[in-house]
């Protein structure tokens, strides 16, 4: 149970806050880069902020704020020029860092152009990686954008995105929360398959957890459990699957990203990257190419019903758990048990990490030299099954909405013999 | 750049605040005729006050709050009657004066009908003109309604259109106070709409304001301007074109105009009206028109789509690429934030007529067009040749306000077609 005072403290995100402050010290993805084909600019709203992100005719990427300090108008309508963007309202144009670099009436009036020189937007930084374009908000100068191994790794790669309707730290919560597993995506998976007539896909038998822990890692947390039927010696234990701080979940081949738009809402990333040993053929892959998807957010229809229909799958139930906790969960409310232990671990190194930066330290995964690429371990056997995400079901997260498996199962992309 | 106080002062406009009290003075378009003709009751919210225009069986209008002082129900769903309107939950029937006529059950049980004496509803005046319902919700006696040239001339046809745009209705007003925004948003930003759309070939360079200027006159503030190209001799400069204070703007041209008013429905709500007339010389046949005959449309309002795309369909016309620039400078735009150049003098000097209005409200005064004596016609300039280039919304492109939705020009080209 948390005050109310440490809840806003770790829940908040606007610029100024305790939180929003951590946050801002970490890239955070922001669009794929295919989302910006046959569009000019994207509206991007990140931290409590308003941001236009756009491709000048240079190719140079751009994140300013969304407001144009003249008049106030969008810059979402805005057009692209060789080297900015400009104001569709008086044709101001405005550069990647922020300059005002045209004003045409004011030039006509005063041709020395002196007036621009007052004028700035908010800009930020943005780079790309693995077909990501990832943007930091934070204090300059940047750190570096850490190469973690799925989005440098060779491989066929696919981007799922959604917009979640809630806070960020109650869907990190859940990435603590190994127990959840059994019952949200075993035994209510099992109901919602009866509300759909699909009784044969139970595939699962109900496994209890017998034993959970977590080891705090150089990038993060692991989280280990031991399974019903299974020993220590299992991957569930030996190597289990981390959360990477502070808002990453590695499931398998697949980041799970939870980027905070503003207190209330949440933009989920799923980045998926299909390597050699995932037993799919792996072909260039331009980073425009890279298919990006909308998940669908599972709310109660007109009726007042569930959607059944798109809660059959591991994602759609998580995201019905988080809503249904509120936009941000009361935490002077709730009542943690045994199960919650990795919670309240993720909670500290929230806490640890505020501090470390008020006392103007770097907090965990701050880069200021480049590590290179950085490896990640998670189990290669899962519950006893050997993970198979091409072969195996598609309830896991968002593997139902995956592009690249309809490629598989088309034929379009080859199966080739898994290592 | 205002102060917070300042800004508030200049947008409010519900019951007791100052620029609520100012447009108190001023009758305000609130439906058209034609759009009464098939219906008993429209919902009319104005200055914050949610209202309910009606049309009795006896022809009376009257615009009358729209909860019923008896037990709150809408008097949306009133019954017109003879005299005035009933309420359906219990009967109630109030007149356009606002007075109670009818209580049937209270006066079946006091036959006296002493407690309908006792009930009022708010009420306010209702004047028809040019086929426009004007309602006014200020101080009694009110001023005459202004017959404003487009309203009363003759040799017309009319057409009228509207929107409900989601911002506060000053953000509108200074639109029209800013000439260097129509070579930019209607004519750079018009060209990347067009490539979005596939008509490259309908794409036309963009024309340089190399001068503007701004003139206070007895109705409002004459903006003037001076393309490249041009010279002070061009109507552009010679004649310009309005801004009637306190929220008209004449625009189109002689043989086309146009009023745009913008009635503030609450603070972060504005109704648009389009008032336009074509004149014999337009090219349209000027045939009787009734003022129930006159048509109306509803333009459509452009917003992100679901994937944040802009709607380019339907920003390919003057008043979409407006909307969206009025929409997202924010509800009520936070003008402690702007950044006024050398383009934004005739906004400065609009908001200086605001204020002045404001103070002569303040001090008992009657503000700019409150009219106590009765005029015939009020006339307004506006330019024969626009922009360089003969002002002709017929014949000419139809990217100008509204025209691409008019229901004129879709029975002038099925005329010319068949």
């Amino acid at each position: 149970m948390l005050s109310q005072e440490q809840n806003e403290r770790l829940t908040r995100v606007g610029r100024g806050t305790p939180m929003g402050e951590l946050l801002r010290m970490y890239w955070q993805p922001i669009a794929a880069v295919s989302q910006l084909n046959g569009r000019d600019t994207l509206p991007v709203k990140l931290l409590g902020e308003n941001l236009v992100l756009y491709k000048d005719l240079s190719g140079t990427y751009g994140l300013i704020d969304q407001r144009c300090p003249h008049r106030s108008m969008s810059m979402v309508y805005g057009i692209p020029e060789k080297c900015g963007l400009r104001c569709p309202y008086h044709g101001w144009i405005f550069d990647e860092k922020g300059a005002c670099t045209e004003q045409p009436y004011e030039e006509t009036e005063d041709p020395t152009g002196a007036f621009k020189a007052k004028v700035t937007t908010p800009a930020y930084p943005v780079q790309v990686m693995g077909g990501m374009i990832f943007a930091y908000l934070g204090k300059l100068p940047a750190p570096v954008l850490p190469k973690w191994d799925l989005y440098v790794d060779e491989a066929m790669r696919e981007v799922t995105y959604a917009v979640v309707p809630c806070n960020w730290l109650q869907i990190m919560e859940n990435s603590l929360d190994p127990v959840h597993v059994e019952w949200l995506h075993r035994y209510w998976r099992n109901y919602t398959l009866g509300k759909l007539g699909r009784e044969n896909e139970r595939v699962f038998p109900h496994q209890e957890h017998e034993k959970i822990a977590f080891t705090e890692f150089p990038h993060g947390i692991v989280k280990r459990r031991v399974i019903k039927g299974l020993t220590e010696d299992d991957d569930d234990w030996q190597i289990g699957h981390p959360i990477l701080f502070p808002n990453y979940l590695r499931t398998g081949k697949t980041f799970q990203i939870r980027v905070p738009i503003d207190d209330n809402n949440t933009a989920y990333w799923w980045y998926r990257a299909f390597t050699a040993d995932t037993g799919i053929e792996i072909k260039p892959q331009a980073d425009e190419d890279i298919p990006f998807q909308s998940a669908p957010v599972p709310l109660l229809d007109p009726n007042g019903m569930p959607q059944w229909d798109i809660i059959d799958n591991n994602s759609g139930q998580d995201i019905v758990a988080w809503i249904t906790q509120g936009h941000v969960t009361d935490r002077t409310v709730e009542n943690l048990g045994r199960s919650d232990k990795g919670i309240t671990m993720y909670r500290r190194l929230l806490e640890i990490s505020i501090q470390q930066m008020e006392q103007g330290a770097d907090p965990m995964n701050v880069f200021r030299t480049d590590p290179g690429r950085i490896e990640i371990k998670t189990e290669r056997v899962f519950w006893g099954r050997k993970v198979d995400i091409v072969g195996g079901d598609r309830t896991g997260h968002t593997l139902k909405y995956s592009q690249i498996l309809k490629d598989v199962d088309s034929g379009k992309i080859a199966r080739t013999a898994a290592e | 750049m205002l102060s917070q106080e300042q800004n508030e002062r200049l947008t409010r406009v519900g019951p007791g605040t100052p620029m609520g009290a100012l447009l108190r003075r001023y009758w305000h378009p609130i439906a058209t005729v034609g759009q009464m003709k098939d219906r008993d009751t429209m919902p009319v919210k104005l200055l914050g006050e949610n209202l309910v225009l009606y049309k009795d069986l006896s022809g009376t209008y009257g615009l009358i709050d729209q909860r019923c002082p008896h037990r709150s129900m809408s008097m949306v769903y009133g019954i017109p009657e003879k005299c005035g309107l009933r309420c359906p939950y219990h009967g109630w029937i109030f007149d356009e004066k606002g007075a109670c006529i009818a209580q049937p059950y209270d006066e079946t049980e006091d036959t006296s009908g002493a407690f309908k004496a006792k009930v009022t509803i708010p009420a306010y005046e209702v004047a028809a003109l040019g086929g426009m319902i004007f309602g006014y919700l200020g101080p009694k006696p009110a001023p005459v309604l202004p017959p404003w040239d487009l309203f009363v001339m003759d040799g017309a046809v009319r057409e009228i259109g509207f929107a409900v745009v989601p911002c506060n209705w000053l953000q509108i007003m200074e639109n029209s106070l800013d000439p260097v925004h129509v070579e930019w948003l209607h004519q750079y930003m018009r060209n990347h709409v067009f490539g979005k759309l596939g008509k490259a070939d309908k794409q036309r360079p963009p024309k340089k304001h190399a001068k503007i200027g701004f003139d206070a006159f007895e109705y409002g503030i004459i903006k003037r301007r001076i393309l490249e190209g041009q010279t002070e001799e061009g109507e552009d400069w010679a004649v310009g074109h309005p801004v009637v204070f306190p929220h008209y703007l004449k625009s189109g041209s002689t043989t086309t105009p146009a009023f745009q008013i913008r009635v503030p429905m609450d603070d972060g709500t504005t109704a648009y009206w389009w008032y336009r007339c074509y004149t014999a010389e337009s090219g349209v046949q000027v045939k009787p028109q009734p003022p129930e005959d006159i048509p109306w449309f509803v333009a459509p309002v452009p917003l992100l789509d679901q994937n944040g795309l802009p709607q380019w369909d339907i920003l390919d016309n003057n008043s979409g690429q407006d909307i969206v620039a009025w929409i997202t400078q924010g509800f009520i735009t936070d003008r402690t934030k702007e950044t006024l150049g050398r383009s934004d003098k005739g906004i400065l000097l609009y908001r200086r007529q605001l204020e002045e209005a404001l103070r002569a409200v303040e001090a008992g005064r009657d503000p700019m067009n409150v009219f106590r004596a009765k005029v015939d016609r009020l006339d307004l300039p506006v330019e024969a040749n626009k922009l360089g280039a003969i002002g002709n919304a017929v014949l000419g492109d139809r990217s100008g306000n509204t025209v691409k939705y008019s229901p004129i020009l879709k029975e002038y080209d099925k005329a010319v077609a068949g």
